[in-house]
């Protein structure tokens, strides 16, 4: 089991077939006494769970995922293609879980992707990529500073000036 | 919109490193906005690995063959596009760009190239299939401007020495030259007499005269790679052209050098070039079909990322 630790002082113990989805920790692991903690010094204590259950989920599907049939040989036709539908379903129930999962407000989408980052853990920052890619495609200037809460530190000459130069690609 | 008491968390106050993984997922378009939003968004937005490789390769021309030169003529509205889609990538890539790529049916005019060259100064490879709208001077005002261009892909044309002077002269680091088209003994001996540091040349899928061949095998010294897969090498008997197999000279002029021929007996490349009488009609086949190169520096892959998708495609037509 591999101990963590938050940066809020909350501990939560994980497998370590778990823990080695995130590069970060396969490293820490390799350093560290398995009695001691790892420290998150980036990462509060709600944002590690979403984290480690995320880890968890990810290892859980993977040992579930369907093997596929590559022999091409006629008796086998009927398995091949069997098995290529429970792929197909697995691949389905993987993608409505993380629908699911990152059904989170701004502000654990924030610490959920550098918590990713940090973690090094490719499939959440993906994830999470992705998601906040949508939210900003589509959308105009002002509508993309509401979405994000940040203010715009343009003076209006600089604005003025950007807008004018490239006036067709930018439409708001 | 969320909990009074809670701080909202500061989205442009973001490593850059990490704000770009998230841009990298953005087209073109879709990256305008974005690099109005504030100072922290804009500077990412021309974040060097975002706009390192520029693919264009899904634009096309919107055009017809004429019986006059240059024998094409393109739709106005379809030079207009491409001139702001180049204008987009300019003014959010801010000089950044290492690599162009353009589609072998998208024919660049001066105004286009020179918008571009003088926005790209440390470019350092260009795919540029399609000369046929650009003038002599346009296309040697634009190789005295990139100082770094490596690598060159470029289309056949009527008198090469004049170019292949001039990016001696001006390109000083190009070591990787791809020629599509037709190869003949005019081009050998300029490339041999103004690139002298050339290192791999790839001649793919076409119409090679072997006295050319044998001109480089023999007298181009510093190549280290020359790529002949599925060419069509021709010699003049009497007034007749006649087809060649790579022979047992040919093998051994080459013997310095690495050469690569296809080697496969039921090649459909070949096969697609002798039904293409050596000029191979790229336009026929698969959409990634030209894309492909054996030397593995040259081969564009089937990706050509995210900056101009299709959705970018549909978002800027006419």
């Amino acid at each position: 089991m591999v101990l963590l630790r938050s940066i809020d002082e909350i501990t939560v113990e994980v497998a370590e077939t778990v823990a080695l989805k995130s590069n970060m920790l396969k490293h820490a692991l390799e350093e560290s006494n398995p009695e001691q903690f790892i420290p998150l010094p980036n990462i509060t204590g709600e944002v590690m769970f979403k984290i480690v259950d995320y880890m968890t989920k990810q290892t859980e599907f993977e040992s579930k995922k369907p093997q596929e049939i590559v022999e091409k040989s006629p008796e086998l036709e009927g398995d091949v293609a069997k098995a290529k539908e429970a792929l197909k379903a697995w691949e389905q129930t993987v993608a409505t879980w993380e629908v699911a999962y990152m059904d989170v407000s701004m502000n654990m989408l924030y610490d959920l992707f550098l918590g990713a980052n940090f973690m090094d853990l490719q499939g959440l920052l993906s994830l999470c990529a992705e998601k906040i890619a949508s939210l900003i495609k589509g959308k105009t200037v002002k509508e993309i500073r509401k979405t994000f809460n940040i203010v715009n530190d343009f003076t209006p000459e600089e604005e003025a000036d950007y807008v004018k130069k490239y006036e067709w690609a930018f439409t708001d | 919109m969320g909990d009074a008491k809670t701080v909202c968390k500061k989205w442009d106050d973001m490593d850059i490193d990490v704000l770009v993984k998230i841009f990298k997922l953005l087209n073109m378009v879709e990256m305008g906005p974005v690099s109005q939003v504030c100072r922290l968004w804009r500077s990412t937005c021309s974040d060097p690995l975002i706009w390192k490789t520029i693919d264009l390769s899904r634009l096309k021309s919107n055009f017809i063959q004429i019986r006059v030169s240059p024998y094409i003529w393109v739709d106005d509205r379809s030079d207009k596009r491409l001139f702001r889609i180049l204008k987009l990538a300019m003014a959010l890539s801010r000089g950044n760009v290492s690599s162009m790529i353009f589609h072998y049916y998208l024919y660049m005019k001066d105004e286009h190239l020179s918008y571009i060259t003088e926005r790209s100064p440390y470019l350092k490879r260009l795919v540029m299939p399609a000369w046929d709208c650009i003038s002599k001077n346009g296309i040697c005002q634009a190789i005295r401007h990139w100082p770094h261009l490596e690598s060159l892909t470029m289309p056949t044309i009527g008198h090469p020495p004049y170019i292949i002077q001039e990016i001696g002269h001006h390109c000083k680091k190009l070591s990787e030259l791809k020629i599509m088209g037709t190869f003949d003994r005019l081009f050998a001996s300029s490339i041999i007499s103004y690139l002298p540091k050339l290192k791999i040349l790839s001649l793919r899928c076409s119409c090679l005269k072997r006295d050319a061949l044998l001109m480089l095998l023999n007298f181009a010294e510093t190549l280290e790679v020359l790529n002949i897969s599925h060419c069509l090498i021709l010699e003049m008997v009497g007034r007749k052209q006649v087809v060649r197999e790579i022979d047992a000279s040919i093998l051994e002029a080459g013997s310095r050098m690495k050469v690569l021929i296809c080697q496969n007996n039921g090649c459909l490349t070949c096969q697609r070039m002798v039904s293409d009488e050596g000029l191979m009609r790229w336009y026929r086949y698969e959409e990634e079909f030209w894309r492909y190169d054996e030397v593995a520096s040259l081969d564009l892959g089937e990706d050509s990322g995210k900056l101009f998708d299709a959705e970018c495609e549909k978002l800027t037509s006419c």
